[in-house]
């Protein structure tokens, strides 16, 4: 029962593929609509009924001597509410996306439903997958559909970069993921989770292992260094950004970290990496937030924020806080990208910057509400979802590390700061529109309903949910300890960007002109941006280009060349020497002497009779002579 | 006695054989054909003095009959050849078609 | 005494083939080709061979040689004169080829044992091979008429060709 909840999707993609042509557009939305939500319901039954960890193995793939490799399932409380979740946030994202992506139907858009499909297919994979191998084959998945989904306008040069760059990105993690599977199962002889677990104990060399399988998931999750590929995905349609890089797919890399924390608890090393990793890149990523002007982008980085955080608190040792607040994010964060798509829409698609915006509130209530809602949960603020998750990490750090848990809290109060900022300067103040912006449609209205009601209530599962998993090292009691820090730096975070960008205490541009040096180093993204696509990617093709011209051309061509030469200077050599020479005249005496002999026999046919007779009188000359011979006497 | 019949006619068939070689005129080409028959017709009949069977000189009947109808085809022929080509020499009718 | 008579006509015979053969002008060789015919028929008396002989003097001495002599006389003079005689070179050449062949027959003849398979002749030729020829060998006879039949049509044919063109 439980494989039907990875059979949906896929039945949705295959169908989508196949026949969406002649479906059509809205036909094929639905579909994948209907196969996200009933994963979703499984997912829940799944969840409700089970007992006991399990591992469903559906097939012997590769039987080895001592070892096999299977393609099973394996479920339990970690994946199970894992799947619940991103099922659940893929539907609601997936209703939404039909009316979004409704202004392109009839310009193929079934593929976009299809590619969909695939994405929740592998996901799902990656959290269900009973080994390692399973895992990656969903890994390459979703990066399959988010290169595919980047790139759906594949017109427009921009887009197709984009999801070029996000590939390249992820393939440098996954390589750095599959060195890590490699040498896992060096060491431990198998690739199989269950029996991972049951096998995790120190041995030399796992520190290198998970360091390998971590960088994997800096490659997915969109940490430093490989993050500059992350702000560039927005120029795929909303939806995608929504579920992709938000919710889900970027979401991977923690629950891979989650996932395999029995062996990533054995190095300590690898884990303060990990920890360090998240800190600079939360504080990185909260600091370009800051001042970037483009409405998804901004959300993009929070993205990555939040994700540091994550790793931040695994590496400090808090798998299942770092698990809650993913779930907690996934809400939050769709519910914000659904939002700016509502935006982008009701404005048709004219701009996506901030500071050509302004004054939506009226116009677009419901879409300001959600907007808020999730700005408020991102920012911590009580007692909305996101308060519960992440000051359940602080409060967790606070006892084991001050300092740590001091930069989460910076990070937060900025996290507050260019939230609210956003919130502020499109649905506050004055616009001046050429059409009248308009409120969306209840299809894509709905679901942001519901998140908003998640993002709401969400975080009073918090006890629900440690106890729920049973963790020993994050006792519930702890949990909330230290929240106070969490609550006051949020408001002075959206204090600070009230005063600025709503009672205007000071004008911003002076701020900017004072500003402006820092201001371009942190919005270029410390020029890593900058180093990667000048840089690195140019100078490769320059240095290609320059090898080309010198190794190929010259080298390789001109011998070819010469070689090519060399041997029509022998063949006129043979030509002159010996045809001419020897052959010709030995073919033209033969066929002189064959002329000749020809010429010689032809007597004998003259065509007399007499002659004829002549000749029959020898035959009887030789015959009669023969007889004689032949006689006794 | 009938041996040299015998070789009497061996004879004649090698005269033929030499006036068919020597002879220019078709006409005479044929005379010497049938200095050949007749050696063979008294080879025959020496055989059946010898054997005292009539036998071979039935076959001795057939073959007289047989030239006496091959001089009329061949002769025919010869006239034919002669209307088309205007003569009748064995050294000019040397192509099956001009 | 038949030793003799063997003698006269084989004589009169190689003679008059010899004749037939090297002459120059047509109708000397049909005069030559007469008096060997009518030797040859000599030789089928003296071999007791009655009918053949009749019936030989009947079919060529009178019927082939008058034919011959007509179709030599059809032809213009000037035609015949232009190839009267015989080839120089090939009788050269065939010589002796034909001595070697007459030696070598002579030679065969001579030394040759004829089987004791001798049998008396029959006193009437002519009823003799009559009662074979109608009895024994019907078939070769009846054939032999065919073969006459196709030679006439033949003939006829020959006459229709040329009276159309």
């Amino acid at each position: 029962m439980q494989s039907l909840i990875l059979l949906f999707p896929l039945l949705s993609f295959i169908t989508i593929s196949l026949f969406g042509r002649r479906i059509g557009d809205f036909a094929s939305g639905v579909i994948n609509a209907t196969a996200g939500i009933l994963s979703f319901i499984v997912a829940l039954i799944s969840m409700l009924s089970m007992k006991e960890p399990e591992d469903i193995v559906f097939y012997k793939f590769l039987p080895l001597s001592n070892t096999s490799v299977d393609i099973g399932i394996y479920i339990d409380k970690l994946s199970i509410t894992t799947t619940v979740t991103v099922t659940f946030v893929a539907s609601v994202i997936f209703v939404y996306a039909i009316g979004y992506m409704r202004y392109l139907f009839g310009k193929w858009t079934f593929k976009f439903f299809a590619y969909f499909s695939l994405f929740l297919f592998s996901m799902l994979l990656i959290l269900l997958g009973d080994s390692l191998i399973l895992m990656f084959f969903g890994w390459e998945g979703v990066g399959l559909a988010s290169y595919l989904l980047i790139g759906y306008f594949h017109e427009e040069k921009f887009a197709t970069k984009a999801s070029l760059e996000a590939f390249v990105m992820n393939r440098i993690g996954d390589w750095s993921f599959i060195l890590g599977i490699i040498y896992t199962f060096w060491l431990f002889g198998t690739l199989s989770l269950p029996k991972l677990f049951e096998n995790a104990n120190y041995v030399p060399g796992i520190t290198l292992a998970t360091l390998l399988l971590f960088g994997g998931a800096v490659g997915k999750s969109g940490q430093l260094p490989l993050h500059t590929w992350l702000p560039n995905a927005m120029a795929g349609p909303t939806p995608v950004s929504a579920l992709l890089h938000a919710a889900t797919m970027v979401a991977a890399g923690v629950y891979m970290v989650a996932r395999l924390y029995p062996i990533f608890s054995l190095s300590q090393t690898t884990l303060s990496y990990i920890a360090i990793t998240g800190v600079v890149t939360m504080l990185f990523a909260a600091l370009v937030a800051t001042v970037h002007d483009d409405i998804k982008k901004i959300i993009a980085f929070s993205t990555m924020s939040q994700l540091a955080i994550m790793f931040t608190a695994l590496g400090m040792g808090f798998p299942t806080a770092a698990m809650f607040h993913l779930t907690t994010h996934a809400f939050f964060k769709a519910l914000l990208f659904l939002a700016a798509g509502a935006v982008i829409t009701g404005l048709h698609h004219h701009t996506q910057n901030i500071f050509e915006m302004g004054g939506l509130k009226k116009y677009m209530p419901i879409t300001f509400s959600a907007f808020m809602i999730g700005a408020l949960a991102l920012s911590g603020f009580p007692p909305f979802a996101g308060y519960f998750s992440k000051d359940a990490i602080v409060s967790l750090i606070m006892d084991k590390n001050t300092l740590v848990a001091t930069l989460i809290l910076v990070t937060s109060m900025l996290t507050a700061y260019y939230i609210t900022r956003e919130a502020f300067v499109v649905f506050l103040g004055e616009g001046h529109y050429h059409e009248e912006p308009h409120e969306v449609e209840p299809i894509m209205s709905f679901p942001m309903l519901i998140l908003s009601f998640l993002s709401l209530m969400g975080g009073f599962l918090l006890w629900n949910y440690f106890s729920y998993m049973n963790s020993s090292i994050e006792p519930p009691s702890s949990l909330m300890a230290h929240s106070i820090y969490g609550i006051i730096v949020a408001i002075l975070g959206i204090s600070f960007s009230y005063l600025l960008y709503v009672k205007k205490i000071v004008d911003p541009n002076t701020l900017y002109e004072l500003f402006k040096p820092i201001h371009t180093l942190v919005k270029s993204q410390f020029y890593t941006e900058y180093i990667y696509h000048n840089i690195i990617a140019k100078g490769y093709l320059a240095i290609s280009r320059l090898i080309y011209k010198a190794v190929d051309r010259i080298i390789i061509d001109g011998f070819v060349n010469g070689v090519a030469k060399v041997f029509m200077i022998l063949v006129r050599f043979v030509w002159e020497f010996i045809d001419i020479r020897f052959i010709d005249i030995i073919l033209h005496k033969i066929v002189m002497w064959t002329f000749s002999f020809g010429r010689k026999l032809k007597i004998i046919q003259s065509g007399y009779l007499n002659q004829y007779i002549f000749v029959i009188l020898l035959g009887i000359v030789i015959i009669l002579g023969l007889i004689i011979k032949g006689m006794r006497l | 006695m009938d041996k040299y019949y015998l070789l009497l006619g061996i004879v004649l068939v090698f005269i033929g054989i030499l006036g068919i070689i020597i002879r220019k005129n078709l006409i005479t080409m044929l005379v010497a054909t049938e200095i050949m028959l007749n050696g063979v017709n008294i080879s025959l009949v020496s055989v059946s003095h010898f054997l005292g069977k009539v036998d071979a000189q039935v076959m001795s009947i057939i073959v007289l009959t047989v030239a006496a109808s091959e001089v009329a085809i061949g002769l025919g022929l010869v006239v034919s050849i002669f209307r088309l080509k205007g003569y009748e020499a064995s050294e000019e009718i040397t192509e099956l078609r001009d | 005494m038949e030793l003799l008579v063997f003698v006269i006509i084989s004589a009169i015979a190689i003679v008059s083939a010899l004749g037939a053969i090297l002459v120059k002008s047509p109708i000397h060789v049909m005069v030559w080709f007469l008096g060997f015919i009518l030797s040859v028929a000599a030789s089928f008396f003296a071999l007791k061979a009655d009918l053949l002989a009749g019936l030989q003097l009947v079919i060529y001495a009178v019927a082939i040689v008058v034919f011959y002599v007509l179709v030599i006389t059809t032809i213009p003079w000037e035609k015949v004169k232009m190839f009267e005689g015989f080839y120089k070179k090939e009788f050269v050449f065939a010589l002796p080829a034909f001595l070697f062949t007459i030696g070598a027959s002579i030679y065969l003849v001579i030394s040759s044992r004829f089987s004791n398979l001798r049998q008396p002749l029959p006193k009437d030729n002519v009823s003799a091979l009559g009662t074979v020829l109608f009895t024994k060998y019907i078939a070769p006879f009846e054939l032999a008429s065919f073969i006459l039949l196709i030679a006439m049509i033949g003939a006829i044919i020959f006459g229709k060709e040329k009276a159309n063109g």
